[in-house]
């Protein structure tokens, strides 16, 4: 008998301001009835990977029916056939990232699900929480701040860079204590994605992206919002992090220890002590 | 002073299959200034090949600066926050670096691999 993870992989087409994608996700739920929709955004540049330690945590695949995909042109998401995108440059916008996210949850017909992103996915959680809060039960950012300046860099797309800039540098947003194993395999991720791909996450996540002109707005009475940061991760730090929530009322605040800025995969077992008293709190709603 | 011990670290630089990999095909040179002490590292063929004291204009591909006080911080065993790894430390805790942008960037692997290897050797006060 074959050993096998739990979660299974399949592909669903999204047509997304005329265009159709075929989008690659991975899920699992292992308990009975509907469950909770929990869906996973992963990093700028990376791909649904970074969440199989939570696809296959049966503590929240009892309770939640979690789903983890790759946005188009990362991962097994290729870019779209209908499009001639390699006549013009990658930048994931904030239209086409809001439009994806809620088309998702849509087209599976998910009922209010929970969202929960890292990084540019921790960005989102805020944007969605904000404009779409009728559509989640709840978000939850990782690695979340009021805006994110600077790293809309040349350097990670550039003829004369290779592939191995880029993980070598994620290396430095982990933790020094996180397991070398899983640091190891987060920043493989990152030598797999297209050349374009990384550079162009960050237009949403450096460019696009900015919570100020809406962020005292926001309702956690209609959509709560969890904000979790770990303690080594120089892009966004505990203190930004700490100021967004500051700023939104009712939000909730945690800082991790001994994690970094890929908190599910560099360090899962840390992770999960913090994700799951929010998916339980969330779930006793 | 000495802020790590540098026959020891460049010997383990030298054998260690991660930093061999990374800086494969490396000629060039950092210099590290902590306070107003310098130190030139010279890199041949992917090998860290001589540590020296510079001369008062020599140059190199790579430069970082940092006060003594915080490179003690950035070669603990386990550094507090953001002097964990040298990019961190540039963006978060006062060091600077200036020279050749796409050497550092393209051999960002190998440099931070030899800051690795730097803590272990690293003498404590």
């Amino acid at each position: 008998m074959a050993k096998h993870d739990a979660a299974v992989g399949r592909y669903v087409y999204l047509t997304i301001n005329g265009v159709e994608y075929r989008v690659y996700y991975e899920t699992n739920y292992t308990g009975t009835g509907a469950g909770i929709p929990l869906i996973c955004q992963h990093t700028a540049g990376a791909h649904g990977f970074q969440w199989r330690h939570v696809l296959e945590d049966r503590e929240i695949t009892d309770k939640y029916r979690v789903f983890a995909w790759d946005l188009p042109f990362h991962g097994k998401s290729l870019p779209p056939i209908g499009d001639a995108h390699w006549t013009k440059p990658y930048n994931l916008t904030r239209d086409f990232f809001l439009k994806f996210i809620t088309g998702f949850a849509q087209a599976l017909e998910l009922d209010r699900p929970v969202f929960i992103g890292c990084s540019m996915g921790g960005q989102v959680a805020v944007d969605l929480c904000a404009h779409h809060p009728d559509a989640f039960r709840a978000c939850i950012g990782v690695e979340a701040s009021l805006n994110s300046p600077g790293y809309y860099l040349d350097q990670f797309y550039h003829p004369r860079i290779s592939n191995e800039a880029k993980p070598a540098t994620m290396y430095g947003l982990c933790a020094p204590s996180s397991p070398e194993p899983n640091v190891r395999e987060t920043i493989f991720g990152y030598s797999q994605g297209a050349p374009m791909v990384f550079k162009g996450d960050l237009y949403y996540y450096s460019v696009e992206y900015d919570a100020t002109p809406y962020v005292d707005k926001i309702d956690t009475q209609r959509c709560p919002l969890y904000l979790l940061t770990g303690e080594y991760d120089f892009a966004t730090g505990p203190e930004e992090t700490k100021a967004l929530a500051a700023r939104i009322k009712g939000s909730k605040f945690i800082e991790m220890r001994d994690n970094g800025h890929f908190p599910m995969s560099e360090n899962p077992k840390k992770f999960r002590e913090y994700l799951l008293p929010v998916l339980a709190e969330i779930a006793g709603k | 002073m000495a802020y790590f011990d540098h026959s020891a670290f460049q010997e383990a630089v030298n054998r260690d299959g991660e930093f061999l990999i990374s800086a494969r095909f490396f000629d060039g040179s950092m210099k590290l200034h902590f306070d107003d002490e310098a130190l030139m590292l010279r890199f041949r063929d992917g090998k860290l090949s001589a540590i020296a004291t510079p001369s008062l204009f020599e140059t190199a591909t790579v430069v970082i600066k940092g006060p003594a006080a915080s490179w003690r911080e950035f070669l603990q065993p386990v550094p507090r926050p953001f002097f964990h790894d040298m990019f961190a430390a540039i963006v978060r805790r006062g060091f600077e670096w200036s020279g050749d942008a796409e050497t550092f960037f393209a051999y960002y692997g190998a440099f931070r691999r030899m800051f690795q290897i730097m803590r272990k050797h690293a003498v404590r006060s």
